[in-house]
């Protein structure tokens, strides 16, 4: 905004090519349009389609329900300006705790306030890496209860700039850990369009939310200069070495419908959640080629076993599996095959076993 | 050896033998419960309370449950998994609603995921050479896996349909190198014997003294391919390699490996004898090189006290893989006068006998000091 004591605009208000003039307190205040410059994200387009239309049902609640929403205000306090905490109206909190919940997808308004107020914790980690190939917290405890965790990150900014939390926009608003571990680097990615860049600093918000009330926790901020070592440890850290849904390749050998698959690196252990339809196969086995990526991120192929079962139309019956890799020309292919049991074509494999050299 | 101090199904108290460490944890046992409880019927997943585990929360494992029916436990695998320090959970399959007596066998390793920064590493898997005291199928599929805290021994029977085989008890034994013998444990076989009911027939054996003893064990439905029959388990040793306590009258004679002196090619390796059943069978497995002498000495400090003095022949295969040959060698363990001695004998007309036996004998001039 600027204000300008001219005498060309005295008594002169209204707007013409992005420029607003009126009148305030016997001053002229000229302003100019202002267009937002960050990146859109999809929380932030969840939040001002929401913001409206939560806004305008506040009018429609219920004596009773306002009179709950006025006695919950009373006990909130809003952002902290110049140390004294700002009071909310009931109004303000009802669209602050609704549109809380747009973000982690809760549909349904929340008419009713909540009872009292809900005490969110703060996010805790051990260590956390921003590296051009991961962008990630471990060390996650599970939250009490159904919490989902909010990240709002910047893009790169110069390594000497000390502030630029206003600069960060929610990049993933619904993430609970796995494992204690919290990976930002996809949301990252969709977000900004291109991964972290090496020597640039990255501001970073995490804060858990509850979708069942809308109330938050008190944001954790960290800020770090992009770089291959974790913050803590120094040590360089890499996503974890997993068979997904998204290293199934898309052909006429996809009989797997849930690849999950985890190599628990150093202890040779590997773990399986697999479901399988292997209907229009003529082999007793669920396989899938997998990407080469995929492949590799093994690091050779492997073999194990591990027990399954068919689905209640192949009558549970009780399989083990023999699980392998191996590369097929130009193809990379992960197999359950079928060793013990009566085959059922649909059905899972699922344990825990050891990784084993492959054996020809 | 752990006791849970509780469940939330039913069941009394639970026992397993247990391995922990910080990234495995192997559990064994079994238990019973019924479906018709209250406490039962209220639970959404089986819960077990056991004192603080090393892990505090695993990921998925598979484990094997089953209804009693009329002719045997009928069932299927189950997931299982540590919910925390002090929860063990399985998933709660009830797909039994007419039969009431059910039974879990948790015979699983359970492990971690959320590792970031090691590299994959594998084990090494044996093939084992599975001998059977009766032809119940063809085994096949053979996986065997050992370390000095737990095992692995998956396999499968196929057209495990011969010779009425309800009335056979079957030894399932490694022929290239013994199981261990320091477990001890009644396990689960899964038979492909249906009745129209979830699941198949689920029939118990034993792992013991270096084996799998099987009895009871049902035709498969069908010799076409798809009814396998199998066996898989992961296995707690219990630690040591001592004889098993309560074989009466054992005596066992390890030795590690041993030159004949100075005499090049001459030596003993991988000794281990068993003198049975009243002293008078020697069960040996040794490797040996007889090249340059037809007799060898060997002193062996270790031999126990009280062993008799006595000779058996053992038959043995040509170590060299190139040589499908095999030969006889004497043993003669000497402890007479204080001496432990143990002489193998080159019997064959061959000279040199560089061999591998695997053998039980009968021992001759058996003679105690």
């Amino acid at each position: 905004m600027i204000a300008l004591p001219s005498i060309a605009f005295e008594g002169f208000s209204g707007s013409a090519k992005g420029v607003t003039a009126r009148r305030v307190g016997g001053r002229n205040i000229l302003s100019v349009r202002s267009y937002p410059t960050g990146y859109v994200t999809v929380a932030q387009v969840v939040r001002r389609s929401a913001l409206s239309k939560i806004s305008k049902a506040y009018k429609n609640l219920t004596d009773d329900q306002m009179k709950a929403w006025e006695q919950l205000a009373e006990h909130t306090a809003g952002a902290s300006v110049f140390g004294q905490k700002a009071k909310l109206s009931a109004h303000n909190l009802f669209v602050r705790l609704n549109t809380n919940r747009a973000y982690c997808g809760e549909s349904i308004l929340l008419e009713a306030a909540p009872a009292s107020i809900v005490a969110i914790p703060a996010v805790d980690f051990t260590d956390f890496c921003i590296s051009e190939n991961c962008v990630m917290f471990i060390g996650v405890p599970d939250p009490e209860g159904e919490l989902k965790l909010v990240a709002k990150m910047s893009d790169g900014q110069s390594s000497g700039v000390s502030n630029a939390w206003g600069k960060t926009v929610i990049i993933s608003p619904d993430k609970v850990p796995d494992w204690g571990e919290i990976d930002l680097t996809d949301a990252f990615k969709a977000v900004m369009g291109h991964s972290p860049i090496n020597g640039q600093k990255y501001f970073v918000e995490l804060y858990w939310i509850d979708p069942v009330t809308g109330f938050t926790g008190v944001p954790v901020q960290v800020s770090w200069i992009c770089q291959d070592g974790s913050a803590h440890t120094g040590r360089a850290m890499a996503k974890r070495t997993t068979f997904k849904n998204s290293d199934i390749v898309d052909n006429e050998n996809k009989f797997i419908t849930d690849l999950d698959v985890e190599f628990a690196q150093g202890s040779t252990i590997v773990t399986a959640d697999i479901k399988y339809d292997a209907t229009k196969h003529n082999v007793q086995e669920a396989l899938c080629d997998i990407t080469k990526a995929a492949y590799d991120r093994a690091g050779k192929k492997f073999t194990s076993v591990m027990l399954g079962r068919s689905n209640g139309n192949g009558g549970y019956m009780p399989h083990f599996f023999n699980m392998y890799t191996y590369d097929w020309g130009s193809q990379y292919r992960f197999v359950c095959a079928k060793r013990g049991g009566m085959w059922g074509k649909i059905g899972e494999v699922f344990g825990t076993s050891l990784t084993f050299e492959f054996v020809n | 050896m752990i006791q849970s101090t509780g469940n939330n199904f039913g069941a009394g108290v639970i026992t397993f033998k247990d391995y922990q460490s910080e990234h495995e944890i192997v559990l064994n046992g079994s238990f019973e419960y019924l479906d018709t409880t209250d406490a039962y019927k209220k639970a959404d997943v089986l819960e077990i309370y056991l004192p603080d585990l090393r892990l505090s929360r695993s990921a998925i494992s598979g484990c094997y449950c089953a209804a009693k029916g009329p002719y045997a436990w009928m069932g299927t695998t189950a997931k299982c998994w540590i919910k925390n320090r002090n929860t063990l959970c399985i998933e709660k399959l009830d797909v039994w609603t007419d039969r009431p007596e059910r039974k879990i066998w948790i015979f699983a390793l359970f492990g971690l995921r959320g590792f970031h920064d090691l590299q994959v590493t594998h084990e090494t898997l044996k093939t084992p050479q599975l001998a059977q005291s009766e032809l119940l199928g063809y085994v096949r599929n053979k996986y065997f896996y050992a370390n000095e805290h737990f095992m692995l021994l998956a396999f499968t029977f196929s057209e495990l349909t011969f010779n009425k085989p309800y009335e056979k008890i079957d030894i399932v034994t490694n022929a290239d190198e013994d199981f261990p013998e320091d477990v001890d444990a009644v396990v689960p076989f899964v038979t492909c014997q249906c009745d129209n009911k979830p699941g198949c027939a689920i029939i118990e054996g034993r792992f013991k003294d270096c084996a799998l003893l099987l009895s009871g064990v049902p035709e498969a439905m069908s010799y076409g391919t798809g009814y396998v029959p199998f066996f898989y388990a992961w296995l707690v040793r219990d630690g040591g390699s001592g004889p098993a306590p309560d074989v009466d009258g054992r005596i066992r004679i390890l030795v590690t490996s041993q030159i004949q002196g100075s005499v090049r090619y001459t030596y003993i390796y991988k000794v281990d004898m068993d003198l049975v059943d009243g002293r008078v069978i020697l069960n040996g497995r040794m490797t040996f090189n007889l090249n340059s002498n037809r007799e060898a000495y060997f002193t062996v400090p270790s031999i126990p006290d009280g062993t008799p003095s006595c000779d058996a022949f053992l038959l043995a295969k040509n170590g060299n893989e190139d040589l499908h040959s095999f030969g006889l060698v004497e043993v003669s363990l000497n402890t007479q006068l204080g001496a432990k001695s143990i002489k193998l004998i080159n019997v064959n007309n061959e000279p040199y006998f560089y061999g591998i036996a695997k053998d039980t004998g009968v021992c001759a001039t058996l003679e105690f000091e």
